[in-house]
């Protein structure tokens, strides 16, 4: 088979064959643009206006993050902070040279080639391939820098941690069903607890019945469902209903218009970035010009943080530990450099710093 | 309400007109990137709505497609995340693999698993094979380097090979 003839042949069946609905009243568009707009500009003001209370309030909050029994701030507006000139910091714990394919972590190189790696206390999962560059794509897992195993096979690449990272699951697409793969991460390596076909796994979002998994315990036990139903399984015993609805709202206790929150892994923290561009202004490409985070179900510990104006065109965001975040910024309407710098920003001091690659 | 028009009269379309005209394409686009009907309707209009707020720079850009085609690559890829580390992810979708013709759907060998490679790697293939973008286009898009196009490409391909080669094995 020529995969890229086939390729480029199915793509254009697939196409032709979508029926796209009416387009939208462009008058709709129009309004929808022009709320998107004032709420940039309310909220421009709004942070203009507080501005001068806010730094007395990023002062107080400086006093007083780290110092669990200090008394609330009297004041409300939310701290925000615009750091001048970002120190360089420690190097990242975990960084991929994406131009090698290195990864490093905590300093040192490991074998293999990488495309992405994330770590949660002390359990790295890295994307990419083992052993050689030809080699198929898989998720690597190390525990304390080193390699305990490899997870073959896991479907878009996502795999649950357990709170404790003593239990991993994922989802291995098998066309007609979706097996749900659980294992125990030692030092010593991975080790497969159980497998569950469940074929709503692989229905396809436009199905009611379509389910996910959510998560998993430190017992093995995992969560999936969807709109109709939930429900749990623990490795050696029969599936049970569960009730999701828990999960079904994303994390609770952030600002409703807070989107896409990302809780560290102890769920003790959650940040989001905020003050997003507009893609058409800064050449397509998204962007944020600020973060913020804050305690969930505690607004008064919310912190913005804005960065300096040569670094504060922000892409994304991941923790590095529970108290720190990682922002990965690059230049404004940058094609070929799209990474200028990772910063570091701590939830604990909101201090930001710059943080190299080792 | 007025709609805010800035073309010239040189012969560049107006909002309602580009819109009229780009619907069905950028729709066929966004659905091969979302692999279902419901996210390629809100992806095009984020997209349609954020190329309102820029249309003087759409209009005048030497390429207006290519613009709004970096809008929608950028607004898909920001709305879902790459690898992760957990335990809070949510209902994240499973694309949708089924096609509109029943007739055509016995002969897609390869569209199940283009529609279940990670985001990046799917729009790299859509902007490639689809849009039939060069490596610079798809670079210029997605803001990354030739290099980091070439090896998402190589590793979707990988693994469409891969998961073809598993799928040809399977007794069923």
């Amino acid at each position: 088979m020529n995969i890229e003839q086939t390729l480029t042949d199915e793509l254009r069946v697939v196409a032709a064959a979508v029926q796209p609905p009416p387009p939208p009243d462009v008058a709709a568009l129009v309004r929808q643009a022009a709320r998107t707009r004032g709420r940039t500009r309310l909220r421009w003001t709004t942070t203009t206006v507080l501005a001068a209370a806010a730094v007395i309030a990023a002062i107080v909050l400086g006093n007083q993050i780290g110092r669990p029994d200090a008394a609330p701030s009297p004041t409300k507006p939310t701290p925000t902070r615009t750091a001048d000139r970002l120190p360089v910091g420690s190097p990242l714990r975990t960084y991929v040279e994406l131009t090698t394919g290195k990864l490093y972590i905590d300093g040192t190189p490991e074998s293999g080639f990488w495309n992405d790696a994330s770590t949660v206390d002390g359990l790295t999962l890295a994307f990419g391939r083992t052993t050689n560059a030809s080699g198929d794509a898989d998720v690597g897992v190390f525990r304390g820098g080193q390699r305990v195993g490899t997870l073959p096979h896991v479907s878009d690449h996502v795999v649950e941690t357990s709170p404790g990272t003593r239990a991993v699951a994922w989802v291995e697409n098998h066309d007609t069903t979706g097996v749900i793969v659980v294992a125990q991460v030692s030092k010593d390596g991975v080790h497969e607890l159980g497998r569950l076909s469940v074929p709503e796994l692989v229905l396809g979002g436009d199905n009611e019945s379509d389910e996910n998994l959510i998560s998993v315990a430190d017992d093995g036990t995992v969560t999936y469902g969807g709109i109709l139903s939930g429900h749990s399984w623990r490795p050696g015993s029969a599936p049970k209903v569960a009730d999701i609805s828990s999960y079904e709202y994303g994390p609770q206790g952030y600002p409703p218009r807070a989107e896409d929150v990302r809780p560290n892994h102890s769920g003790t923290w959650g940040a989001w970035l905020t003050d997003e561009r507009d893609p058409g202004t800064g050449g397509g490409y998204a962007s944020w010009g600020a973060v913020a985070f804050q305690q969930p179900g505690h607004p008064e510990t919310k912190v913005k943080v804005t960065l300096p104006a040569n670094d504060n065109d922000i892409r994304d965001l991941y923790w590095e530990s529970d108290t720190d975040l990682i922002l990965r910024t690059s230049y404004g309407d940058a094609s070929a450099d799209a990474v200028k710098d990772y910063v570091r920003c701590s939830v604990t001091d909101g201090r930001c710093e710059v943080a190299p690659g080792p | 309400m007025a709609l805010r028009s800035t073309a010239p009269a040189t012969g560049t379309p107006t909002y309602e007109e580009y819109v009229a005209a780009r619907w069905t394409p950028l729709y066929r686009t966004a659905y091969l990137l979302t692999a279902n009907h419901a996210d390629a309707e809100d992806l095009v209009q984020t997209t349609l709505v954020k190329t309102y707020l820029s249309w003087s720079k759409v209009a005048g850009a030497s390429s207006p497609d290519g613009y709004v085609r970096r809008i929608l690559t950028n607004a898909f890829l920001s709305g879902r995340r790459p690898l992760r580390v957990s335990r809070e992810r949510l209902v994240d979708q499973a694309p949708d693999v089924e096609v509109a013709s029943p007739d055509s759907h016995d002969r897609l060998t390869l569209w199940p698993h283009i529609a279940t490679l990670p985001p990046r790697q799917r729009a790299v293939i859509v902007l490639r094979y689809y849009e039939d973008l060069s490596e610079q286009q798809i670079a210029d898009t997605l803001g990354c380097s030739t290099g980091t196009v070439k090896s998402t490409a190589s590793d979707a391909l990988r693994s469409l090979r891969s998961r073809m080669a598993g799928t040809e094995g399977d007794p069923s």
